[in-house]
Formats: C-alpha cells, structure tokens, sequence
C-alpha cells in the first residue's frame, strides 16, 4: 500500500501537517507558560495607554504621553519617510551614475565605477557609521555653516533645508495633477504626432498656474541665519541626515548597476534595426529601446526598492527612531513582546508585499504598451 | 540504402508467452484534450515495431506511457505480465527493464560518456564499478565510439550522443526498447550511423518500439507499422502491405506528403 | 548601445601619429563637447576633493608615531591609532597571549572559503573537510585539550563575522537545498509551506529577525535549554541564509531540462537519487555565482550582529575607540574596517565573475 503514489503523498503531507502544528503547538503551549510564570499579561489592549516613551525625532507630531499606537505610527512614517526620500534620490542618481559609466570618457566613468563598487562591497551599516563619525569632523560649528545652495545650510547641527507648508486643499489638487500629468506621459509613450509629448507638460504648467490663481496656501519657508541659530526652514539632524545620505549612497550603487545591465541588455542589433527603417535617433530610443529595457530594469529595481525599507531599519546604528527601533523600545518599555514581535512582522511583510505589488502592476502596464 | 546483411529472419513469437506489452482500452487526456482514444495493442517479445503520424497524432505520447514518463487514465497497460498502476515498487521495476531513447539524447551533461552508461548499473542494479564499467566498454564497442568514454556529452556530435544515448539504455540489459524519434533532431549526414546501429540490435532480436518518420527504416526492419492520427490507431499492418496498399485516406494522404 | 560616446575620428591627421597615447587620451577626454563637459565637470570635482582627501589620509597624517600626543596634533588621520590596536580590532576582547588561535583561524575559514567555491572541488569529501575544519576552528577558539579555554563571551572581532557566516551558510545549504526542491514539489502542503516560510523571511529586515530570535527565544525555551547570544545570532543569520539559498538553488533548479527528470527516470533512478545524482549537481553548478553573491551579502550581512550585542569588528572598533588616552579616532577605525569587509567581499566578487565568464565546465 505504501508505494502506490497517491497513497504515500497523502500520508507525507498528513505526517508533515501534524509535525507543523505539535511543533507550533508546543512552541505556543511553552510560550504561555513562560509568560504565565513570569506573570506578562496577553492582547492589544496596551496600544491605547499612554506609552511614556522618547522618539528623538519625528515626521509627525509626537508627545510622550500620546498612545503606544501613535508612538509606533510615528516610527512607521519615520520608516516611511526615510525610505520614500532614499528611493526617490537613489533611482535619479543611479540613472545618472549607470549610464555615465558607460561612457567613453575614462575620468567620468571611472569615478563612477570607484562609486559602485564602494557602495556594493561595504556593508551599510559600516558605511553609516563611518559617516556618521565624520560628521564633526568635516562640518563647522553653527556659526560658520556652509551654505552650499542658497537656502540650505550645513553644520555639525545638521542641514537647515527650506520648509514648503501648503494647506490641505492645495496639496490634495497638486497631487491631481500630479497624478494627470504621469497618466498623460502613460498615454502619450505609445502614440505618435506633436500632441503626446507635450500633453504631460501643459497638464502640470496648467495645474500649477489654476493654484497660483486661486491664491492657493502654498509657501516657502526659507531658513535665516540669526548669528547663533537659524529661524524658520526645516531642520535636518544629523542622525536622519546620515541615514538619508548614507543609504542613497549605498543604494545609488546597486541601481546604477541594474541600470548599465538594462542599458548593454538591448543589443546593438535593435539600433540597426530601427536605423534601417528611417526611424530618427529620439524615437529608436523612445519606441524601441526603452521599452525593451524597462523590462529587464523594473523586476530588479523593485526589490533594490523593498531593500531600501529593509535597510532603513539600520537607522538604529545611528540612533534615528524608525519604526524598529520604536517597536524595539517599546517590547523592552512594555513587555509585550509577543504582540511587538507579531507587529514588527506584520508591517514589514504588509510594506514590501504592497511595494512588489506596485511593482508587478506596472510590469503589466509595460508588457500592454509594447504590443 | 540500407546493407541487406543486415537483413534477418523474424523470430517466430511463440503464442504461449506473455505478450511484452499490452494495451486494453488506453485512454489518455490533457485536462479536456483527449490525446489517446481507446487504444488496444499487444506487442510480441522480439517483435519491432514502428509507430508513425502527423505531428500531434499522440504517437510519442503512447510509448512514453509504457515506462509511464505519463500517466494513463483509463484503461490496462500490461509490461512483461505486470500491470501499471500507481505502485511505485512496480514502476521502478518496469523502467529497469525497459530502456529508452530520446529525441534529444537527454544525457547527462555534467557526467563523462562512461559515467553516463554506469551510473543506472551501479545505483539501480547495485553493480560493483568494475563490472558496470566493463559491460559499459562492451556497448560503447557495440555503437563503434569506446575512444570517447571520457569525454563529456557536449564535446560529441549529435550522432555520437545518440550512440551513447542507446548504449546508456543497452547497459541496464532491458527486455524493450523505446524509440522516440531518435533521428529527427540529428544533422541529415549523422542519421545514417544511428539507424545502423538500431538495424544492428533488430538483429539481436530485441523487443523495439520505434516512433520515426524513417521510412526506409521500417521497411526494412519493423514487423508491423503502426499509423496513428489524432490519438487513434488509424491502421496496423506489415511495411510491405502499409506502403504498397494503404486502407485508410488518412494514411494514404500522410504516406504521399512523407514521401515526397 | 554606449549612451555617452560618439565614434572616435577614423583617421589620425598626419602629423599628429607620433603623439600616440597622448593623443587618444586627449580624444577620449576631448573628443565630443560631451566628453569635454564631463571632463570639467569630473576634472572640477576630483581636484576639489581628492587634494584634501589625500592630505588628511597620508600628508597629514600620523602613520607610525606610536604616542597618542601626535594625533593629537596632527591635522591628518591617525594611522598610528590602527596599528597599535590592531589586534583589539581585529580579535576584541580575546585574551592577548591566545590571539595567535583566532588569527589561525581566520586564515583557515578564508583558504576554504577560496578553495570551496572552486568547482573542481565539489565532491562530497569536501563536506568532510568542513566538517573536520569546524572542529578544528572550533577547538581553537574555545579551548580545552591543552589549549586555555575561552567562554564565547570573550570571543570578537574578525573571527566572530567569518564563523557566523561560515557556519550559517554552511548549515543553510542543505536547508536552502530542501526548501528549493520543496517549493517546486508537486504535493501543495509541501509547496505552500515553503513558499511561505521563504517569502515571509525573504520579506522581512534581517535585523528584525535577529531582534525576533534574541526576543523570542527566551520565551519559547524552557530556561536551561536557552542557548547564548551566539547562537541565537547564529540561527537568525542561518534562517535568513536558508531563504536566500532556496532562491538562488530554485534558479539553477529551472534551468535544468525537463529531459534530464525524464532520462533519470527512463534508467530508473528513484527521486532522491535522481536529484543527488543527475540534477543537483548541475543545478549547483549553474548556480554558482549566485551562490558567490549570497555569500557575500551574508558576509555583509553578519555586520548586523553587533545589534544583538555579539562582539563583531564593529563593536571591536567601538571598544577600542573607548580608550582615553586616545583622542579617538573614529573615522579612521571605521574605515579600516570597511576596508576590511570591501577586500573580503571585492575579492570574492571578482572570483564570482571569474567563474561567470568562464562558463560552465564540461558542458
């Protein structure tokens, strides 16, 4: 009976259900115990008390006597934030990077290469400690702050960027036209004329001048320089600016590298091609080559994306409050771990699985636009 | 073409044994695609036989169900007396006593030529090294290439890993040996010193099965030609009465647009 | 296509021949206005930051005074720092008249490290030789038969980040090779469960499953079973490794022809024997630089240990900095480390294309 082949996958699936749950049951019976005997209550009641604990800084608006919930939302967007700024800076750079590394010229493409292979082969966390180590040493006291592009300021204070604050209103219609402008840009990738290509451009010039005449809340707040301190501006400190250059650093490496491979995957033989039916420069690249190269770039870029979330947790090194190390204080402040344990891993699962779920959608989207 | 000393005597099947192969009733399907409509075959010990048709006509999908590569749904299929099910025991028996070769070759490319002929005989039939590789010697003799025994598939041509492809089947000393299309990925100038080879071991009077569209072949060699078309065994007959008088319009139309 | 570079000028003008060297340089760097922009624009770049940089790194800097006076004057890097704590940074706490053990023993892990990726030494008696290695790496780091016993405790530094990924990668293997084959396995439990436990570990920070296995582990364990800081890094780092290897062994597993299951069959080669004998072994092979890869992100990976309170050369470094008498040299620690990590990883990725450009043997 044992050999018949229907038989025996049955009986291994069964044996291997039942070793799964006794192995889980056990692990949850002892677990129980051991909070029971240490006297730790169980469930989620504990996210609405007030959770006394420090969050050094943060992109919402945080106090020590707000809930445990708010405390591990403001580690969230802290998390968040830091990764949306990196990937943001880190695909523009990369872009540059990779294709400059192609190059003929030695100079540009060796500084280029010195940048990836830095960035590939040293662990991040050691790159943002180091970094972090020369923040003193390379930037001046307050008094003497550099002042790179007018409105930015650099001290061992940390940057002093200009704030932009508009209402709600004027946020929600920029995203619009945001949101228009890259939906046109879609739409205009696979049709031909005068029309397309200016369809993106007038959506967002137009979107912009409705707000400027509807006399839109939207203003700039430039840093002043007061002698000791600086007024207005949003400040930077050190830790968050660490980890902002120091992860893209090290992912621009990774991207300029899935970059170059897309750039050298579309063979010479679909320049020929297209030259050979009169096509001009702009459109071979714009019709033939991009297309075929955003196929072997998207895959790889987005989990170069979801590594981006993962790294940000080393923000601990550097001792910047994201959403790990929140939760890491709040486990030891609160001894909920398990709950802790099973919210660091829900969020982290939920952000990468929505992350490569963007991303096959849109691989989608490219597959339609090239037939 | 083909050397008439190669020529034999067909062995006259003793009606007492055991048929090598019996089919009752075989049925197969592809989720709703029937690839086998009731299909009933016996097939003779030392018998030859050679399965054509068009493309799709189900002629490979049938004798990679006698050593069950695919499963059947219905129906009987009996392998030297033992009946296919989903015994595994039964199954690992029935493969160590049928050999097989495939279109293409299917050898293992990160083994040596020798390697590739003695590792069935040594983990399935618990022969010692030794022995497995003088009896691996012995065939690679047979198909005319023993100066290559170590060198990898990939530095061999086509035709060369065909040879070893049947003399790693040869080295398991199976009762039945299964053709399929052994010659149709081969370069025109190698298929020659393939079916020498096959012609060779007819000789031996080996039980074969061979799914080809070599013509000339069949002729000379087969007992019966099978001509299947969209999963039916359309007709069944000797080579010279399948190429002189065919019955059916299907094989009639597939003979014209194959022999010319 | 070369997105920058437009085609040199076919012909040398007469009279310019005999400038040869001189004058493709000044071509490439010349040659197109495009490359001229990017010439001053790197050319500006690399004099503003190069200068400084080389000044702080060697002019400046205190290479060989051994007294901390001097780097308390000098405006440069203090090399002197490095070379009087190398063996703190490089062993941590190890007592300092056993560090020749650890120092054996990170030569021993580096040679086999080398000499395992080679494939023409993939034969199961390298297995054994592992194994007889780990006992011997072992031994010496611990002691006992006649050397002075060390507690894990004291253990750090360099040694510390080759064992654990060592034997975190080690013990991964045959994990990773079993989750891979369970993922493509025709039996559903089996297939989803696999798919699960990769992909959740796959989708997670790898410190967050450090935090998990130093935070759980107290709590699932009864308390005389609760191993060491060490090991519970350990079997984080080998769970993380086990998901990466699945992958990676998942691919070289797809590129094998369905032709190759069939043969194995056609002689009648049971299951296992079939992927012990026939497919795994050139699964592997396939493999290979990707498995080159892993292994050095999990060399990068081990860096994190130091969260989870192991004494890696990170904490090493910080330990060392903590001395008074020096005025701390922290950028220069901290890039001899990251020194340290580039040479183990830049090493083995040039090896990794080494055996991506040769191909796959025999084939």
């Amino acid at each position: 009976m044992l050999s018949d082949a229907r038989t025996r996958s049955i009986i291994i699936q069964c044996a291997l259900v039942a070793v799964a749950a006794a192995f889980a049951a056990l692990l949850v019976s002892t677990t129980f115990a051991n909070l029971r005997a240490r006297g730790i209550p169980i469930g989620f009641d504990f996210l609405t008390m007030p959770s006394r604990i420090v969050i050094s800084e943060a992109i919402l608006t945080y106090k020590s006597r707000d809930p445990y919930y708010w405390a591990i939302a403001t580690g969230l967007a802290n998390t968040v934030f830091v990764s949306a700024v990196v990937i943001v800076f880190s695909s523009a750079l990369g872009l540059v990077v990779g294709i400059t590394r192609l190059s003929s010229n030695p100079l540009a493409a060796g500084t280029c290469r010195v940048w990836v292979e830095v960035a590939r082969n040293s662990p991040p966390i050691v790159l943002l400690i180091f970094l972090y180590s020369l923040w003193w040493k390379v930037l001046p006291p307050v008094g003497e702050a550099l002042n790179p592009l007018p409105g930015v300021y650099a001290s061992m204070r940390g940057f002093v960027v200009p704030a932009v604050s508009m209402d709600v209103a004027t946020a929600g219609l920029l995203v619009i036209a945001l949101a228009l402008a890259l939906a046109a840009a879609g739409w205009a990738a696979a049709r031909r004329g005068w029309l397309p290509p200016l369809a993106a451009p007038t959506i967002l010039a137009v979107g912009i001048a409705g707000l400027w005449l509807a006399d839109a809340k939207f203003s700039v707040d430039w840093p002043t320089f007061t002698g000791s301190n600086f007024k207005g501006g949003k400040d930077l400190t050190p830790e968050l600016s660490t980890i902002l250059i120091g992860l893209t650093i090290y992912t621009t490496g990774f991207v300029a590298e899935i970059v170059r491979g897309g750039v050298l995957s579309v063979g010479r033989g679909q320049w020929d091609a297209g030259h050979s039916l009169g096509l001009p420069r702009g459109k071979i690249l714009r019709l033939i080559i991009i297309p075929q190269m955003l196929r072997v770039i998207v895959p790889p870029l987005n989990s170069q994306y979801i590594n981006v979330v993962k790294n940000s947790t080393l923000a601990i090194a550097v001792g910047y409050p994201d959403f790990l190390a929140v939760m890491n204080t709040i486990i030891s402040k609160s001894s909920h771990s398990i709950e802790g344990v099973f919210i660091i891993l829900g969020v982290y699962l939920a952000l990468n699985l929505s992350l490569s779920s963007a991303a096959n959608w849109y691989n989608r989207r490219i597959a339609i636009v090239e037939r | 073409m083909l050397s008439s000393a190669a020529k034999r005597v067909p062995p006259m099947p003793d009606p007492s044994d055991p048929p090598a192969i019996e089919m009752i009733g075989m049925n197969k399907w592809y989720g709703n695609f029937h690839v086998l409509k009731d299909i009933d075959l016996t097939v003779l010990r030392g018998e030859k036989l050679v399965i054509c048709g068009p493309s799709g006509s189900g002629k490979s999908t049938i004798i990679r169900c006698i050593n069950r590569l695919e499963e059947h749904q219905q129906g009987q299929i009996v392998v030297d007396g033992v009946e296919l099910t989903n015994d595994l025991k039964k199954i690992d028996l029935i493969r160590r006593d049928i050999g097989m070769v495939f279109q293409h070759f299917n050898l293992f490319p990160h083994l040596t030529i020798l390697e590739n002929l003695t590792l069935a005989p040594i983990w399935v039939r618990r022969m010692r090294r030794a022995q497995a590789e003088q009896t691996a010697m012995h065939y690679l003799e047979r198909v005319k290439i023993p100066d290559q025994a170590h060198k990898y598939p990939g530095q061999l041509s086509g035709g060369q890993q065909q040879r070893v492809a049947i003399a790693r089947a040869l080295c398991m000393s199976p009762k039945i040996m299964l053709f399929d299309e052994p010659t149709s990925a081969l370069d025109p100038e190698m298929v020659k010193e393939v079916l020498d080879t096959m012609i060779a071991l007819a000789g031996d009077g080996m039980t074969m099965l061979c799914v080809t569209h070599e013509m000339g072949f069949a002729r000379q060699i087969a007992d019966r030609v099978v001509f299947m078309d969209q999963g039916e065994i359309v007709e069944m007959n000797t080579p010279s009465e399948f190429f002189s008088h065919p019955r059916h319009r299907r094989s009639k139309l597939f003979l014209t647009q194959i022999l010319n | 296509m070369k997105a920058l570079s437009l085609p040199l000028p076919a012909e040398p003008m007469p009279g310019q021949i005999r400038f040869g060297a001189l004058r493709r340089s000044a071509i490439l760097l010349f040659g197109t206005p495009l490359n001229a922009v990017l010439t001053l624009l790197f050319g500006v770049l690399l004099v503003t930051t190069v200068p400084p940089m080389l000044h702080w790194l060697v002019i400046d800097a205190v290479l060989f005074d051994p007294s901390p006076r001097a780097c308390r004057v000098a405006t440069g890097a203090c090399w002197s720092f490095i070379y009087a704590k190398s063996g703190q940074l490089l062993f941590g706490i190890y007592p300092l008249d056993e560090r020749w053990r650890p120092a054996i023993v990170c030569v021993l892990i580096l040679a086999l490290l080398a000499w395992s990726v080679r494939p023409a030494s993939w034969a199961p008696r390298l297995a054994a030789l592992w194994v007889a290695a780990l006992v011997l790496i072992f031994w010496l780091m611990a002691g006992g038969f006649g050397l002075a016993e060390v507690p894990t405790s004291s253990w750090g530094g360099l040694p510390v980040t080759l064992i654990l990924t060592v034997v975190a990668i080690g013990v991964a293997f045959p994990v990773g090779i079993l989750l891979a084959l369970a993922r493509r396995s025709t039996m559903p439990t089996i297939r989803i469960g696999a798919v699960v436990l990769i992909e959740s570990v796959r989708g997670l920070p790898l410190l967050s499953i450090l935090f998990v296995a130093s935070i759980m582990m107290p709590l699932f364990l009864p308390e005389a079973l609760l191993p060491d800081k060490f090991v519970r890094a350990l079997v984080a780092l080998t769970i993380f490794a086990a998901a990466y290897l699945a992958e990676v062994i998942r691919g070289g597993l797809q590129a094998i022809p369905n032709g190759q299951y069939e043969a194995a069959a056609a002689v009648g080669l049971p299951f296992w024997r079939t992927q012990y004998l026939v497919i795994l072994p050139q699964a592997i092979r396939v493999a290979i630089p990707a498995l080159a890869n892993t292994i050095i992100v999990m060399i990068k990976n081990t860096s994190l240990v130091l969260v989870v309170g192991l004494f890696d050369l990170i904490s090493s470094g910080k330990a060392a900095l903590a001395d008074p008498d020096w005025p701390s040299p922290a950028a220069e620690t901290f890039l001899f480390i990251g020194a340290i990590f580039f040479a183990l990883s830049f090493s083995f990725a040039r090896f990794a294309d080494f055996l991506e450009r040769r191909g796959p043997t025999a084939h």
